[in-house]
């Protein structure tokens, strides 16, 4: 260690990328041609949000899950959401308990208290199970009766829903889907993705993960990411991102008046501006730049964006939506460029 | 966390820690450096096409210059002035400020360096360890930036062709102007001296004859006393000169002040013409088709004046006063543009002649003309043979035009006599047309009504054929007697209840049921009669034999009509009840039912049942008429057209066709409200069971509500 605050600042950032190729390779390792998927999950591990995985099936999603939370060394539950899935089921529940001969109730903490949960096909419970999870995602903390009990940190949760069966499904409401980070769609791999895929996965052999990140590893990863500074203009630019997803804002562009109903909330700004700085710092960057804004908007307001009826009954997709807005907005504000320049 | 990737990290980077404040300012002298190249960049940029015009114009300018249309100065000023303008813009675009942030960020965007010399740019005041990192990190990319290469300064080939033909133009412009003109320009000549002026001006006596011979024949033609007391000054002048009295700067004084006198009169004499045209429009009447020519004389502007008039002459709607107005006007100048051409001719005529006798006279006198003399009669030649030639001219086209004046008044007066002969002829055609359609309207009131009279015998005659032939039935059958007549009788009234009813509903049914419903009409009235056998028997032969496929409208409802007339005319049912729908369909599947309201049989009904008042009061299909007259009747009387309406042998749309078709045909169709109905209740089911989420119920109502069938489904 050195006394240059600097030079000690630098070998942390350094460390940081490191740590953060280090668990893309190990989980890599297994998932095949989903570079892009598992490098936005890490991002939103270490943003300390929560991701929302959603594709068909047979893509590698719990597969993915699972790989991530081997080379983590952290402790993981898997809860398969049905229909019949009760909060308890999640969040534990009051036994009685015999010692010493004498019975008494204690609390038995649910799956939810893992580092890192697997919800899988999480539109598939009721409306009050969902609850019951978004509360705990949101707060970290659970409560039974009078006792609070909090998660242990990092507390990692990732849902996965299938775009396609909609029959006796639960669709997140818009409110609790803004409990997410990031809501990413998985892709269908390429040609020589899936050919890598079948290789892997129908030998005798299956590939190992290996335990690359610790606890402490990724809370320290989180806190140097938000240490890294944001410039004005890198501000002012998420902002009037988010100000032109609002259909009635000036900044609107014409599909979004047309089709959103609401826009983004200010947790989205936040969203797209705490994974920034990951990504700025898994680049080796020290600063958060506005490319590194501009490749987080999509998965981070993606599911903020309500729509219209009109929106709906066309199917716009959001990601459109998106496009539309990074291509209005301009980097930077003509009208502070111009007070830059009288100034 | 593990520590290799540190160790490893302070291996890579061996830079020794330096002050933040020096990396910012490195930092900033590179941007600086970066920014004066852009802006050079920027100048040769804006160069190119501004030397391109300017090269351009100063061309122009060398060449006028050349061949002296301007004159050193302007020269000189004009070329300043355009290079002055150049160099400004020039200088302007060089030093125009560029923001430091924006540079920032397109140079991060051109090397793809991710903002860090942007952010670098904006954290420089930013004490934190991070910002510092983050300056260094962008100092040290900035070192490896090839201001060349980023932006690169490249003298275009238009460039290249603009500073040539700059150096071109300057050379034109520093050239001196042709020889020639200034050969051509004014020579230098000494300023006149006062002896010069005082000299006596020696005039050669021929010319001064010549001069004095010119007045003496103008004052001999001058009516007016202005000309005359002018052409006496003149001659004054002239002797003065030829005595040598006059010195020279007197004769040009003279000269100036008859010249001013003239135009003094002539000024004069332009305001009177002017006063007397405009009094002259003044008398004109204020019609709106003389108001250029009045403008045009209130204004003195003759050329104008003509042209109005001879518009006015080819305007086809002027009047005759207004007309006679414009060709005694037209006569009037052509007479002064003849007197004034025949004037001129005369007086050289009489300039030649005085010349030609002066001649003979020197040549009787053995001397030789001066030269100036006959310079003077081959001039006067031939200005006489020009004169000559253009009255000639004139006067062949004022012939020519006045033949095609000539021909235009009668070609109108003929056309108005024609016009006026047409609209008689409309007026007596129409009366007759209207003559003819009430004839028309008569003959077919008077056919219907034959045939109509006709129709009613014809029907009178079967009647009697077929009671005759039910009574011969009933006497050769001892089987049935009294009790199997009563009880016939009995039946035969409910079989005529019911087969009028029947009656009415396959009056109502689609044309695949049309024949049908005539059939089962048929069945009912045989089961009312004695016999078993004969009326019903005869309507449904009837029906059958008269049913053809795809028969119009009026044809099918006649023969479901006819099938129960027999029936109808002895229960005593009403036939043709207002209101009542003639359907008619084709063969095809119940989608291809066409409805119409039966206007074509509802004269034949009201004819036959109700006599006069019938044709109000009754609606619907003919009854006991033949349909061939029947439909012949209608279309007479309704004076409408015949068609034929064909059904399609088919299945009908599918489910997902309809579907399709209500997406772009709208939903407004009988199919797709079948289908939709269908969806509806199913969706409703599910709601019901739960299987749509809750948060999804309100989007599922209002997408059904949108795609609900419209009001006017049940018309197609």
């Amino acid at each position: 260690m050195t006394s240059d605050p600097t030079q000690h600042l630098e070998e942390r950032v350094t460390a940081f990328r490191a740590a953060f190729e280090r668990t893309k390779a190990a989980i890599e390792r297994r998932i095949v041609g989903q570079g892009p998927l598992v490098e936005d999950v890490l991002t939103c591990l270490v943003a300390g949000g929560h991701v929302l995985l959603e594709g068909v099936p047979g893509l590698g999603k719990t597969m993915l899950v699972r790989s991530l939370a081997e080379a983590l060394r952290l402790s993981f539950a898997r809860i398969q959401f049905t229909p019949d899935l009760m909060p308890a089921d999640i969040l534990g529940t009051t036994v009685i308990t015999a010692g010493s001969g004498e019975r008494a109730l204690a609390f038995r903490k649910g799956p939810i208290f893992a580092n890192v949960v697997l919800a899988d096909e999480v539109n598939r419970a009721t409306p009050k199970t969902q609850s019951a999870l978004l509360e705990v995602m949101q707060e970290r903390a659970v409560t039974i009766g009078n006792e609070t009990h909090r998660l242990e940190e990092p507390h990692f949760v990732l849902a996965t829903q299938n775009p396609l069966e909609m029959e006796g499904t639960y669709p997140l409401p818009e409110a609790q889907l803004d409990r997410f980070l990031f809501k990413l769609e998985v892709k269908f791999p390429s040609h020589e993705a899936l050919g890598a895929i079948l290789d892997r996965t129908t030998g005798s052999e299956e590939p190992e993960v290996p335990a690359v990140l610790g606890r402490d590893d990724v809370l320290s990863m989180r806190a140097l990411a938000r240490e890294v500074p944001v410039p004005p203009h890198v501000r002012d630019y998420v902002v009037r991102l988010l100000e032109a997803s609002h259909p009635e804002h000036p900044s609107a562009p014409e599909r979004v008046r047309r089709f959103v109903r609401y826009g983004a909330s200010p947790r989205g700004a936040q969203a797209c501006l705490l994974t920034a700085k990951v990504r700025a710092l898994g680049a080796g960057r020290f600063t958060v730049g506005l490319d590194d804004v501009a490749s987080t908007l999509k998965p981070a307001l993606r599911h903020r964006l309500i729509l219209g009826f009109e929106g709906e009954a066309e199917g716009i997709r959001t990601d459109l939506l998106l496009d539309d807005i990074l291509g209005a907005v301009p980097a930077l504000d003509p009208s502070a460029e111009r007070a830059r320049g009288r100034a | 966390m593990s520590e290799r990737p540190v160790d490893r990290a302070s291996k890579q980077d061996p830079a020794p820690p330096r002050g933040p404040g020096a990396a910012s300012e490195r930092l900033d002298e590179r941007l600086r450096h970066i920014e004066r190249r852009i802006r050079l960049a920027r100048a040769v940029a804006a160069a190119t096409p501004l030397l391109v015009g300017l090269a351009a114009g100063l061309f122009c300018l060398g060449a006028a210059h050349r061949v002296g249309a301007i004159s050193d100065l302007e020269a000189r000023a004009v070329a300043i002035l355009a290079l002055g303008v150049t160099l400004a813009t020039l200088l302007v675009a060089a030093t125009r400020a560029i923001e430091p942030l924006g540079l920032a960020v397109a140079i991060d965007r051109a090397l793809g360096l991710g903002g860090r010399i942007a952010g670098a740019h904006a954290l420089a005041r930013d004490p934190s360890p991070f910002a510092a990192l983050a300056r260094r990190d962008a100092e040290r990319h900035a070192v490896r930036i090839d201001a060349r290469a980023l932006v690169p300064l490249r003298a275009t080939r238009p460039l290249a062709l603009a500073l040539g033909l700059l150096a071109a133009s300057l050379a034109l412009l520093a050239l001196p102007p042709r020889p020639r003109e200034l050969a051509t320009a004014a020579p230098p000549s000494a300023a006149p001296t006062l002896e010069g002026l005082e000299r006596p001006v020696a005039i050669d006596d021929d010319t001064l004859r010549a001069l004095r011979e010119r007045i003496a024949a103008r004052r001999e033609r001058a009516a007016d006393p202005e000309v005359d007391e002018a052409s006496r000054e003149l001659n004054a002048l002239i002797e003065a000169l030829s005595a040598h009295a006059i010195g020279e700067r007197d004769a040009l004084e003279r000269i100036a002040d008859l010249e001013a006198s003239l135009d003094r009169r002539a000024l004069a004499r332009a305001e009177a013409l002017r006063a007397q045209l405009a009094s002259d429009a003044r008398r004109m009447r204020a019609a709106r088709s003389t108001d250029a020519l009045r403008g045009a004389l209130l204004e003195g502007r003759l050329e104008d004046a003509a042209r109005a008039i001879d518009a006015l002459a080819r305007a086809p709607r002027a009047g005759p006063p207004a007309r006679d107005l414009v060709e005694n006007l037209r006569a009037l100048a052509a007479d002064r543009e003849r007197e004034a051409r025949e004037r001129a001719l005369g007086e050289a005529e009489q300039e030649e002649q005085r010349l030609l006798e002066r001649r003979r006279e020197r040549e009787a006198r053995g001397e030789e003309p001066p030269e100036e003399e006959q310079r003077l009669l081959r001039e006067r030649q031939r200005e006489l043979e020009r004169l000559r030639r253009e009255h000639e001219a004139r006067a062949e086209l004022e012939r020519q035009l006045d033949e095609l004046r000539r021909e235009l008044g009668e070609a109108t007066s003929r056309m108005e006599r024609e016009r006026a002969g047409a609209r008689d002829e409309a007026s007596s055609t129409e009366s007759l047309e209207r003559a003819a359609r009430s004839l028309r309207s008569r003959a077919r009131e008077e056919a219907s009504a034959q045939e109509m009279e006709q129709l009613a015998r014809e029907l009178e005659r079967l009647r009697e054929a077929i009671r005759e032939a039910g009574a011969r039935e009933g006497e050769g059958d001892d089987r049935e007697g009294d009790e199997g007549r009563r009880g016939a009788s009995e039946r035969a009234g409910e079989g005529d209840e019911r087969g009028a009813r029947m009656r009415r509903f396959s009056l109502r049914a689609g044309g695949g049921e049309d024949g049908e419903g005539a059939r089962r009409v048929g069945v009912a009235g045989d089961e009312g009669s004695p016999s078993g056998d004969d009326e019903g028997g005869e309507p449904e032969a009837s029906a059958r034999r008269r049913r053809e496929p795809g028969v119009e409208g009026g044809s099918s409802g006649g023969e479901g009509s006819d099938g129960s007339g027999s029936e109808g005319s002895r229960s005593g049912a009403p036939r043709g009840e207002p209101g009542e729908l003639l359907v008619l369909g084709g063969a095809g599947s119940p989608d291809g039912v066409l409805e119409l309201a039966g206007g074509g049989d509802r004269s034949g009904e009201g004819r036959r049942g109700d006599g006069d008042e019938a044709r109000r009061a009754s609606a619907g299909p003919g009854a006991g008429h033949d349909p061939a007259t029947l439909e012949q009747a209608s279309a007479r009387l309704g004076g409408g057209r015949q068609v034929e309406v064909g059904g399609e042998i088919g299945e009908g749309p599918t489910r997902s066709q309809v579907i399709r078709g209500a997406a772009s045909r709208g939903f407004a169709t009988r199919d797709y409200e079948r289908v939709y109905q269908d969806y509806a209740s199913y969706v409703e089911g599910a709601e019901e069971r739960d299987r749509v989420p809750p948060g999804r119920r309100a989007y599922v109502e209002r997408y059904f509500e949108l795609i609900r069938p419209r009001v006017g489904s049940s018309e197609e």
